[in-house]
């Protein structure tokens, strides 16, 4: 151990270690940096579109990869890869408000099943059974049936099919940590119950909470191309990677690159989160085993 | 025993009640309430009346959920607003097919997952547990209906192997059922056979590691029997789970893969019951997967109490 390390707060070593840690296995680094890469497309897009997303051009439809059109055109001229940048939009915007959402609502009633118990804990655990008895695609078919199909009502029903997941990490993860000294502790010392939630229980929750939103994140991903793709999400212009592969179904003799690139985009951006997610668990968690 | 499967099953029959709670307000939360859902082209005064007649929708609320769920139960779902077929004769005929291919997409996954898994286990460390697992992952990332998509460029119109697309009754001719199954299955299979190759694997590695398998092996046994039974047995009651705990997902790949292989299942119903707006049909197609899931997640538990006698003890417990 370096001089310059002794004087860290105990902190900041502890999060020096996790980075050592985290720094030693490249499938997670990769992960982080596609990942990290996506967000920024997504943010970027018209600044990195070689060309405009919704721009036909009848003199070059499905015109092959290479040349001016790197990933080449669709059955309308348009070009494919700036479609796929622009498309990185919907997906990073949908995977990360669902998984948002998910959180915001699921976090606190996991804190009160798993801090409170008594009557709370039965009903929130049986509202999450509830939830968990629809599966996913038929509550988002049923949710699309009744507010109609759009972006937004898309990650509302990715997001809800995300809650009762975070409700039972969050309130495994709170029962073991209010067993512990520290809790016990402040309980003795009179803190109030914000206080301990707030401040014992809630940051020492926190590890398990990012290793969670980094797997519900892909599954949002792929739940908007696959909802896009049956023409219940993003509605055709916007381009999104599942509207583009709807439309290369029927080219797909003629166009097979249209089938090809998006669906690359849809595997190597959730592979990556996957990846992240996996390293990140293995470095904060060493207890959770790998499923 | 008893006790646990008491409570199990009043635990489910709890989630089945509200379930169908949210089902039934479902078409009532519609803009227009739900008579004009009900009504589907025909809109004129009478026809309404005569529907709001039928559904008795004049009654209180909790009057109607009774009627609704009494007719559900004698097996009346109502008629289709776009076809006027009963809903449940179109929910038998196209049940059968979904079955099929969610059974075979089981086999598939097993198939792979189970073998590869133990082969990772065994090799820990080795190039083909990294190979293994290496695919594992690749088989958790990818989107199924991409892997369609591909399959199809492949099989279908490369190397013109297998039909792109459509169905042919089991009974009518088999060999032609699953020459259309086998890509539609493998596309619904993988993901699964992924999930069971990494539970599989790290279930064999806990085995390998236990008193049991150490006893084995030091009474002389081959290697290939001590695999082969003492650590799969137990790694085994772990696979039963995993494939209950997948059906949700087994379920929403149904949808797309039938979408996308064009097969007239449960799941191409209700995307083209949402797109005629045919509430009817996708209130009776949700009542009905759900119901069938929660029944299908009780079955497993059970299942597996059975075969773990740790969860059977524990539940017995206050």
């Amino acid at each position: 151990m370096t001089t310059a390390e002794i004087a860290l707060t105990p902190g900041a070593r502890r999060r020096a270690r996790l980075r050592r840690r985290f720094l030693k296995r490249p499938p997670a680094v990769f992960g982080l940096v596609f990942s990290v890469l996506m967000v920024v497309v997504a943010l970027l897009a018209p600044v990195l579109a070689p060309f405009d997303p919704a721009q036909q051009d009848f003199a070059a439809t499905l015109q092959q990869p290479g040349g001016a059109h790197l990933l080449g055109t669709d059955e309308l001229g348009r070009d494919v890869l700036s479609r796929i940048i622009f498309g990185a939009r919907a997906s990073i915007q949908v995977g990360v408000l669902a998984t948002l959402l998910a959180i915001v609502v699921a976090v606190p009633l996991g804190l009160i099943a798993g801090y409170y118990r008594g009557w709370w804990d039965p009903i929130i655990m049986r509202f999450t059974d509830v939830l968990l008895s629809f599966p996913f695609l038929i509550l988002a078919v049923g949710l699309a049936a009744i507010l109609g199909p759009s972006l937004m009502n898309a990650t509302l029903a990715l997001g809800i099919s995300q809650i009762p997941q975070v409700i039972r990490v969050m309130r495994g993860e709170v029962l073991g940590l209010r067993e512990e000294d520290y809790v016990a502790a402040a309980v003795a010392d009179g803190a109030t119950d914000r206080v301990i939630l707030g401040r014992y229980i809630l940051p020492n929750a926190l590890s398990p909470l990012l290793v969670q939103a980094t797997v519900a994140i892909p599954i949002a991903i792929i739940g908007e191309s696959l909802l896009s793709f049956l023409g219940l999400g993003v509605q055709p212009p916007t381009p999104s990677w599942g509207v583009m592969l709807a439309g290369a179904q029927s080219y797909i003799t003629q166009g097979p690159w249209l089938a090809l690139f998006p669906g690359l985009a849809i595997f190597l951006t959730t592979m990556s989160f996957n990846l992240l997610g996996d390293g990140l668990r293995d470095v904060l968690d060493p207890k959770m085993t790998l499923v | 025993m008893g006790k646990y499967l008491a409570r199990r099953v009043g635990a489910s029959l709890i989630v089945l009640f509200v379930a169908t709670l949210i089902v039934f307000a479902g078409i009532r939360a519609l803009p227009g309430g739900p008579e004009l859902a009900l009504a589907g082209e025909e809109r004129d005064p009478e026809s309404l009346a005569a529907i709001r007649e039928r559904y008795g929708l004049d009654d209180p609320v909790p009057v109607q959920y009774w009627n609704w769920i009494t007719l559900a139960l004698q097996g009346d779902l109502g008629e289709s607003v776009r076809t006027g077929l009963e809903v449940s004769e179109i929910i038998v005929t196209r049940l059968p097919v979904t079955l099929e291919l969610t059974l075979l997409s089981i086999l598939v996954a097993l198939l792979l997952g189970i073998p590869t898994g133990i082969m990772a286990a065994v090799k820990q460390g080795r190039l083909s547990d990294y190979v293994g697992s290496g695919v594992a992952l690749f088989g958790l990332s990818v989107p199924n209906f991409w892997l369609g998509l591909m399959l199809i460029l492949i099989f279908a119109i490369y190397w013109p192997l297998l039909p792109a697309s459509g169905y042919e009754p089991f009974f009518s001719n088999p060999v032609e059922n699953l020459r259309h199954m086998i890509m539609p299955a493998f596309v619904l299979g993988s993901g699964l056979a992924a999930v069971v190759m990494r539970q599989m694997r790290s279930a064999m590695l806990e085995s390998l590691s236990e008193d049991y398998v150490r006893t084995a092996r030091s009474k002389g046994l081959s290697e290939r029997s001590v695999i082969g039974v003492h650590a799969l047995r137990n790694s085994l009651i772990t696979v039963t789970t995993i494939v209950g705990l997948q059906l949700g997902v087994l379920i929403s790949g149904a949808v797309v893969t039938e979408q996308i292989f064009v097969i007239p299942g449960f799941g191409k119903l209700i995307v083209e019951a949402v797109f005629q707006r045919d509430f009817p049909v996708i209130q009776g197609v949700i009542l009905v997967t759900t119901a069938g899931y929660i029944i299908a997640n009780l079955l497993v538990d059970l299942l597996y109490s059975l075969l773990n006698p740790r969860i059977r003890i524990a539940g017995d417990q206050p």
